[in-house]
């Protein structure tokens, strides 16, 4: 697990490729403008390994703003499919107002 | 009609200004002009108080060791005064008994000189003794031995006054012959018969050179002194000194012995500190610690004061920088914002760019209004994720290209179809939500499509409702992403308001509670565009947005 502590928000990071080369990539704490390039490096080798596909646990993601989705969105144009999960209550209103919940494949 | 160019451009200004306001003060409060060359106050206080302390304890100490040593001084003159004092019976024991003698034997001379001849003569007590009788109109010695009494070199007048005051004496009668050739003190005393008067006189011989050790005993080394006949130090009356002169310099104590019927007068002055060297460099160690310390004290808070005001100068200049870099980011947002709105009878527009209270970088946020040839309104506000010079770019790309296509007649639903193929988040690495509506003066009616955008606000009277669009994906998502559309109808006097997310999202609560805070804030406003706009901003960003924050206002005049 990696703190990025950058002077804005502060996330943690745990990212892990099973097997059968799906990635899973856990986030909590909050995700913006300031952690994001942090996050993404961190996460980047993750989802180059991973052949298949990529899911993002945001289980104890309390925030997240339009830089975050367009890290997902980012990381989706690298990865065969990606699916997003467990979006707490202010991360998915977030997602649903930009009308991303189908394209992030988020489970209703 | 009034352009509305002038009232746009005036909130633009206000809105950048108070920004900048709100920015400087607290640097401003940070300057503290580096003096580089003087001591810094606090260090001069730490000095004056640290030499003060210093000289209060050495003055202390010093007054202590003065005050010792005039003591001990005094103590040591009362030794010397007991010594003198102590030498007077010696002088008057052999007198005593030759004027016993004398009584005895009325004068006789051999008597008298086989008494007095073991203490008379060359190195012995007295040079001279010799026999008198007072009332003698020549006066003569009756009988003498050892040397010529100087006695007898004086006038006549002066031997008998003194000789009759000498037999009317009981005790030791001095005369002074200190000036006389041979320097000697003449002692007398009475020796009365039943005939005669006599009076048993003796000479002591003082050194020429009037030097004198009171005592051989060491306990006196330490010492020197001079003693005077009288009681002042009249240089003529002088005895005997140490020096063989006055003592005119340095600590003195004084005692006053009663010797015959004349008094002594002894002064002494030490040669060393009486009460030990460790007393006397105290004032001195003191000082020099003292000095030292506050030295040393002075030195650390100066260059402590020095420190803190580099990192206050350090910090002053980062604030400016920072400032200065906002200051430039500002102006390039506004630069790329509309600088005027079309100016349409009937209807008001108003908008508002705050700035993100986080960081120094452009946003990506914008608003823009086309009028278009058949008077039809084209109004836009978009938000391209992330921040800095790259999303500011594909702002202000997208914003020319909604221009280009809206003059082109396109429908919202299209032109934001065309918009998603220009755009593209994995190789932008931004995207963007668009909200755009196209307005039908006549009608009174605006059409929208919304890519991935906050929902726009129509306010009627006392009523503000959200207009229930479908929301499509955010431009650069999907190439070529389709849109729907939905109309809503703007009343005569009916408001709609245009925003970016940083007027509703706040960390760890819902969307939905900062949508309803904004519509509690614009519902049952009665004031003018432009005042509710800024009621608005007041209660939905009161600490400002993390994000940036775009507003776009329009009111029809009823």
């Amino acid at each position: 697990v990696a703190k990025l502590d950058d002077e804005g928000a502060k996330a943690t990071v745990d990212a892990t490729v099973d097997a059968s080369g799906a990635a899973t990539i856990r986030l909590a704490g909050e995700l913006d403008i300031s952690n994001v390039p942090d996050v993404e490096a961190r996460i980047r080798p993750t989802v180059d390994q991973a052949d298949r596909r990529v899911v993002f646990d945001l289980t104890g993601l309390t925030f997240m703003d339009s830089s975050g989705i367009a890290m997902l969105l980012r990381t989706a144009g690298r990865t065969a499919a990606l699916e997003v999960r467990n979006p707490s209550d202010t991360v998915r209103s977030i997602i649903d107002a930009t009308g991303l919940a189908d394209v992030l494949h988020l489970a209703s | 009609l009034e352009p509305n160019s002038v009232a746009i451009s005036d909130v633009e200004a206000g809105a950048s200004s108070s920004v900048a306001e709100q920015a400087l003060p607290e640097v401003i409060a940070l300057v503290n002009p580096p003096r580089r060359h003087m001591l810094h106050l606090g260090t001069v206080i730490v000095l004056v108080v640290g030499l003060v302390i210093t000289g209060v304890l050495t003055f202390g100490a010093a007054s202590v060791h003065q005050s010792n040593e005039d003591h001990l001084l005094q103590q040591r003159a009362r030794d010397v005064a007991a010594v003198v004092s102590a030498s007077a019976p010696n002088i008057l024991r052999p007198l005593a008994s030759a004027a016993a003698l004398v009584e005895a034997t009325s004068a006789r001379p051999l008597t008298f000189k086989q008494l007095m001849a073991p203490i008379v003569g060359n190195q012995r007590q007295f040079v001279s003794a010799s026999v008198w009788l007072t009332h003698a109109k020549n006066p003569r010695p009756v009988v003498t031995a050892g040397a010529v009494p100087e006695l007898t070199k004086q006038p006549p007048a002066k031997i008998r006054s003194y000789l009759q005051e000498a037999g009317g004496e009981a005790s030791l009668y001095i005369y002074d012959l200190l000036n006389e050739g041979d320097r000697r003190l003449g002692y007398a005393v009475s020796a009365h018969t039943r005939k005669e008067k006599y009076v048993v006189y003796a000479e002591v011989s003082l050194p020429k050179d009037r030097r004198a050790a009171i005592d051989q005993s060491p306990a006196f080394a330490d010492l020197g002194y001079a003693l005077y006949l009288g009681t002042t130090e009249n240089s003529r009356q002088l005895v005997a000194s140490s020096t063989g002169g006055e003592l005119l310099h340095g600590r003195r104590a004084s005692e006053i012995i009663p010797f015959g019927h004349e008094k002594l007068l002894v002064v002494v002055t030490p040669h060393r500190e009486l009460g030990g060297t460790l007393l006397a460099r105290l004032p001195w160690a003191l000082g020099a610690f003292g000095l030292l310390i506050t030295l040393a004290a002075a030195a650390l808070v100066e260059g402590l004061t020095r420190r803190r005001a580099q990192a206050e100068m350090l910090a002053y200049e980062n604030a400016q920088l920072y400032a200065d870099q906002r200051s430039v980011a500002q102006t390039l947002q506004h630069s790329l914002l509309p600088d005027a709105f079309p100016s349409l009878p009937g209807v008001d527009f108003a908008a508002r760019y705050i700035a993100g209270v986080e960081g120094i970088d452009i946003g990506g946020d914008w608003y823009d209004v086309v009028q278009l040839d058949d008077g039809r309104l084209v109004v836009v506000v978009g938000d391209v994720s992330g921040r800095g010079l790259h999303a500011a770019t594909m702002m202000a790309s997208l914003r020319y290209a909604i221009r280009a296509y809206a003059v082109q007649g396109d429908a919202p639903s299209d032109l934001l179809t065309k918009l998603s193929r220009l755009a593209s988040v994995g190789r932008d690495g931004h995207f963007a939500t668009v909200l755009c509506g196209n307005i039908d003066v006549v009608e009174r009616r605006v059409t929208f499509a919304n890519a991935g955008h906050p929902r726009p606000l129509v306010i009627t009277g006392k009523n503000a409702e959200f207009v229930s669009s479908p929301v499509g994906v955010p431009v650069g998502v999907v190439r070529g992403a389709q849109y729907l559309e939905v109309t809503a109808s703007l009343p005569p006097g009916a408001t709609l308001l245009m925003y970016t997310d940083g007027l509703i999202e706040r960390r760890g609560e819902s969307i939905d509670t900062g949508l309803e805070r904004l519509r509690a804030a614009a519902q049952g406003h009665n004031g003018s565009l432009d005042e509710l706009l800024t009621e608005i901003v007041r209660q939905a960003i009161p600490q400002g947005s993390d994000d940036d924050t775009a507003i776009l206002g329009l009111r029809w005049r009823s």
